[in-house]
């Protein structure tokens, strides 16, 4: 930094960084990249850098690069594109064996010489290909350092300071902004707070009724002459005195989709107070802004400790949770079919709450981005919603209980189904509720007599001539699954168990001649679970799905209402320690 | 005597009843001259023609409402995932209520022989055709793909497909049309005697083919009118039960769900009794301006107005009767999820609109029980209006409190109205008044045979 601002710096490149956004803000880095001589951004968009650049060099995205990587624990394993780049693009491998004189060196003899010694010259070809197939190069791990027995670190008590501390945090979804220009990424909600396509200043209740502020009023945070005016989200998890705010936001040049959403938390940073910024001063301004939140968080009290049960492990095999509903009695006809019935077990200890499953559902789906005034209006378009639950955590405070997914029940007495008009809600032979989007007239009963309020509209023509901003290019049509149709404006739509995906498998298996096996057909959602918390498979078969409703936590949401879903939960089990509970080690 | 007269005369003569319906001094040809002078006279004047000129305006920004709507989508409402019905839905309701007022007039006082009705009746069915036409329009904009709407109705295709019958909507398809076909028929038919009396005194040549050919070759005959009363009688009949069950289906949209706050068996009553509430209100307004405009004193009088404000006031106990039903069942049901609802009614963000729409329809209706109050038309007229935007706000939370507030907390959403809302709301009441401004110049406004009857009876007894 010291020879850019003396101007001693002839070139500058920079490589797939956005210093211009994301430096602290001390640095003052846009002034000093101005000092020098001649500058290039090599980057996906034209971003904050490259406007202060005189050249931008188009990178490919790493989807259609060859490169190399490593895991955290030193394994080496080679990118592989999956198509041919769309655009006229480099990659910083390109540019770096310019730079270096190799001027006709492409990446995929780049990458192969790196690895050229880990094979000899005849064997090379085959070790190449068998690192391709496998996907990581082996013994390429690091070794295991000694460092010893592990020790606790030794804390020094911090003196209490005037005003707040403010901490900063990557963005769930949009990490440090890199990917504000992403649209599901915009509209997946925050895990916690449920907003979408902005950020907000985190307090607790305590905080926020000592300042008398209430949910979307601004403040100005202040702190060694810099200002920073953000609205105010009241959450869970603060201590008294801490507020949080996300960064990634508040970009300047993040194409249609991210310029201008949020406030940019990188101009209150500093090198050295980069994480936790501590004297910040809080003023309550007369402004307030409206948020865009998705779904409600809601709180555990008696009427609704129902909808998200938590048990002890010693409490389980005495746990009570009649919601099977068998014993239900109903007046309507049982389903006479035979041949798969397929349900779906979620694992509420085992989710973290994550949005994988919404972000792979809206992937394989097509789903749509409505864009923050839809979902300020609260038309949101996620099959899969996550609920999250908080409950009390002492005077002023919660804690997050869990986090509940709920896509479509797929009930077997689905309440959607007599109410369509149309008859375009209706049932197979392999109990999913299936949406016939040709027949829809778009009368929404079904919407509203649904308990659970899985079912998304249409309301505009979201995929169909209506897109929320650049979203109707043509590039795009290549993005959508075509396997699954595109809705027109008007249409009902809802979570099919990715019918597409059982109906593939069941061709598969005819071909064979055989019956689906148990394991094959993966939805969307189950897929991307990292935590594995979404289990699916045939209840007729002794498959794994119907050994888990089994489980003594096993339940249904809504059970006592005899909608008999096939989406089932298991309760979030919990096993404290007794020593946390008094509040002692 | 003069017309002027006899309208003094009908507040002075004593009757053993009470005050006189009809004023008995008036002749047969008195009555028809009262009400044919607007329609074939010089015209209606210049109030009638600058009413008209606004209300076409209105109609015009209601086509063009439409066009907005079908162009863009129904996502120009307010209407959101969770809270998936707002005003369309809610204007629907409220609109089929007004006009069953019309039907229970001309059919249900007709069969319980409440002959007060005859000077009201015309009218009030006219009020009822152009309600549910305005009515049957939601249904289809509402519509995701209102260019579907057909679907909803039984006929053959090459798809061999019926509608889905358990469908409450399926059930108000067919019972609207049959609501609107019956009231045209009613209408038209009950109409032929009056329209032959103005064909025979109509003076240009366009006027006599207009109401010649409308009138069917009416004589007057004995046998035509025999035929006629048989004929009345019989749809009164039909028209009662179609009433009652017209807007009990309308009320079986939501019990027939499931959601709490809706799934209610008292629904069809209440609506039916909503209905009969809010459309007595109308007529009440439509009367005191069709009296003072057409200067009906003598035919509309104050008597009527006094039943009409006993009914008001009666049909107000039978809705606060109603309300305390939901409340009741509510904690006596003992389910988690409706009492929920029923505290978010009193304590939610919505609750000053409830307790408006309790002030409007339940307690200031009471006002009626005094004889002095029933009889200011202009009390009438205000507390009418203010139960009409009762009934509306009671539509309209019969809605959001279920919508807003149901079994999934995270789904919990409120409904904030739109300018397209707005213009939904307001575009149709102009569109109402322009097609009963056209209406009181091209038809006679009051059944003249039947009031001229009235008159007969009230001058024998």
């Amino acid at each position: 930094m010291q020879s850019l601002n003396e101007g001693q710096v002839k070139t500058l490149i920079a490589i797939e960084c956005n210093p211009a956004y994301d430096a602290p803000a001390d640095l003052a880095f846009k002034d000093a990249l101005q000092k020098a001589e001649f500058r290039a951004h090599l980057s996906q968009i034209v971003d904050e850098t490259s406007a202060l650049c005189e050249w931008h060099l188009p990178a490919s995205h790493a989807l259609e690069s060859w490169s190399d990587l490593r895991a955290p624990e030193g394994t080496a394993s080679i990118v592989q594109p999956l198509i041919e780049p769309l655009y006229d693009t480099r990659t910083a491998h390109d540019l770096i064996a310019i730079l270096s004189g190799q001027t006709g060196a492409k990446p995929y003899g780049l990458v192969q010489d790196t690895w050229r010694s880990h094979a000899s010259k005849d064997a090379f070809e085959g070790w190449w290909k068998k690192v391709l197939e496998d996907g990581v190069i082996p013994g390429t791990a690091s070794q295991p350092v000694n460092v010893g027995d592990p020790t606790l670190p030794e804390i020094k008590p911090i003196k209490a300071t005037e005003g707040a501390t403010l901490v900063l945090a990557a963005d769930p979804t949009l990490w440090d902004g890199r990917y504000a220009s992403n649209a599901w990424l915009q509209e997946c909600p925050n895990p916690f707070t449920k907003q979408v396509w902005g950020n907000s200043l985190g307090m607790n209740k305590a905080d926020a009724a000592r300042l008398g502020l209430k949910n979307g009023d601004k403040v100005r945070l202040t702190r060694n002459g810099r200002q920073l005016e953000v609205p105010v989200l009241v959450r869970e998890g603060h201590a008294d005195g801490v507020i949080s705010l996300a960064l990634g936001y508040g970009r300047s040049a993040a194409g249609d989709i991210g310029t201008g959403v949020g406030v940019n938390a990188f101009a209150f940073r500093e090198t050295l107070a980069s994480w936790v910024l501590d004297q910040v001063k809080i003023e309550k301004l007369p402004k307030s802004e409206d948020f865009a939140i998705a779904t409600a968080v809601t709180r555990l009290d008696a009427a609704t400790k129902d909808l998200f049960p938590v048990l002890t492990l010693a409490g389980l095999t005495s746990a009570n949770l009649k919601r099977n509903q068998e014993s239900q009695p109903s007046l309507l006809p049982p389903s006479p079919w035979p041949g798969p019935a397929w349900g779906m077990v979620i694992d509420n200890s085992a989710c973290i709450g994550c949005n994988a499953c919404v972000m792979a559902c809206q992937a394989e789906n097509n789903i749509p981005v409505v864009g923050p005034e839809e979902i300020e209006w609260g038309r949101i378009m996620h099959w899969i919603r996550i609920d999250p639950y908080e409950q009390d955590n002492g005077p002023g405070q919660t804690r997050v209980a869990g986090f509940e997914p709920v896509p479509c029940m797929q009930c077997e007495k689905a309440p959607c189904e007599p109410v369509c008009p149309v008859a375009a809600s209706i049932h197979d032979s392999e109990g999913l509720n299936v949406q016939v989007y040709n027949r829809c007239v778009g009368t929404r009963f079904c919407e509203a007599n649904c308990r659970y309020k899985v079912r998304r509209f249409n309301f505009f023509g979201y995929t169909d001539g209506q897109e929320y901003k650049n979203l109707g290019a043509e590039v795009l049509h290549a993005q959508k699954n075509p396997d699954v149709s595109v809705r027109a404006r008007g249409v009902m739509e809802k979570c099919t168990y990715c019918v597409q995906r059982i109906s593939r498998a069941r061709r598969e298996a005819e071909k064979e001649n055989r019956t689906i096996r148990d394991g094959e057909v993966i939805p969307a959602c189950a897929a991307a679970c990292p935590t594995r918390a979404i289990h699916f498979g045939d209840l007729d078969q002794n498959s794994q799905v119907r050994r888990l409703r089994s489980e003594p936590q096993h339940y249904a949401l809504l059970g006592d209402l005899g909608t008999r879903p096939r989406t089932t939960y298991l309760a979030r089990v919990l096993n404290p320690n007794p020593a946390l509970e008094k509040g002692e080690g | 005597m003069t017309v002027a007269d006899a309208r003094l005369d009908a507040d002075r003569v004593p009757l053993p009843h009470g005050r006189a319906l009809v004023a008995v001094s008036l002749k047969d040809e008195d009555v028809t001259d009262l009400v044919a002078r607007p329609v074939l006279g010089d015209g209606a004047g210049r109030g009638w023609l600058i009413a008209f000129i606004a209300a076409s305006l209105g109609a015009i920004v209601m086509a063009g409402g439409l066009v907005w709507l079908l162009a863009v989508g129904v996502g120009i409402w307010g209407i959101n995932s969770s809270v998936v019905w707002g005003f369309a839905i809610a204007n629907y309701v409220w609109w089929i209520g007004i006009g069953n007022a019309g039907t229970l007039i001309s059919s249900m006082l007709l069969i319980m022989r409440q002959r007060w009705r005859a000077s009201i009746n015309r009218f009030a069915e006219a009020m009822t055709i152009f309600a549910v036409t305005i009515a049957g329009i939601f249904p289809i904009i509402h519509l995701g793909r209102p260019m579907y709407f057909y679907w909803l109705a039984p006929y053959p295709n090459t798809m061999t497909l019926w509608p889905q019958w358990r469908s409450p909507l399926v059930w108000d398809f067919c019972a609207i049309l049959s609501y609107l076909l019956f009231s045209i028929i009613f209408w038209y038919t009950g109409m032929i005697p009056d329209l032959a009396a103005l064909r025979d005194r109509a003076r240009s040549r366009p006027a006599q083919v207009f109401y010649g050919a409308l009138a069917l070759g009416w004589r007057g005959s004995a046998r035509h009118w025999s035929a006629h009363h048989t004929f009345t009688v019989t749809m009164a009949a039909m028209a009662v039960p179609l009433v009652c069950s017209v807007h009990s289906i309308v009320g079986l949209d939501f019990a027939a769900s499931l959601m709490p706050g809706w799934q209610e068996t008292i629904f069809p009553p209440y609506f039916v009794v909503g209905a009969m509430f809010s459309g007595f209100a109308m007529v009440i307004v439509l009367a005191a301006l069709i009296r003072w405009g057409f200067r009906l004193q003598s035919i509309v009088t104050i008597q009527h107005f006094d039943i009409m404000g006993q009914i008001l006031a009666a049909a107000a106990l039978i809705m606060g009767a109603s309300y305390a039903t939901e409340w009741f069942s509510a904690w006596y049901g003992g389910r988690a999820v409706d009492r929920s609802v029923v505290t978010f009614m009193f304590t939610g963000p919505y609750a000053p609109l409830y307790y408006a729409m309790l002030l409007f329809n339940v307690a200031l209706p009471q006002v009626f029980w005094l004889p002095v109050a029933r009889r200011s038309v202009l009390l009438l007229c205000i507390v009418s209006i203010l139960i009409n935007i009762g009934m509306w706000l009671e539509r309209i939370l019969i809605l959001w409190m279920t919508l807003s507030h149901d079994y999934m907390p995270s789904m919990h959403r409120l409904f904030y109205p739109t300018a397209g809302d707005w213009l939904f709301l307001f575009a149709p009441l102009a569109f109402f008044a322009f097609l009963f401004i056209v209406f009181v110049r091209l038809l006679p406004v009051v059944s003249i045979h039947e009031v001229q009857a009235l008159r007969r009876e009230e001058a024998a007894a």
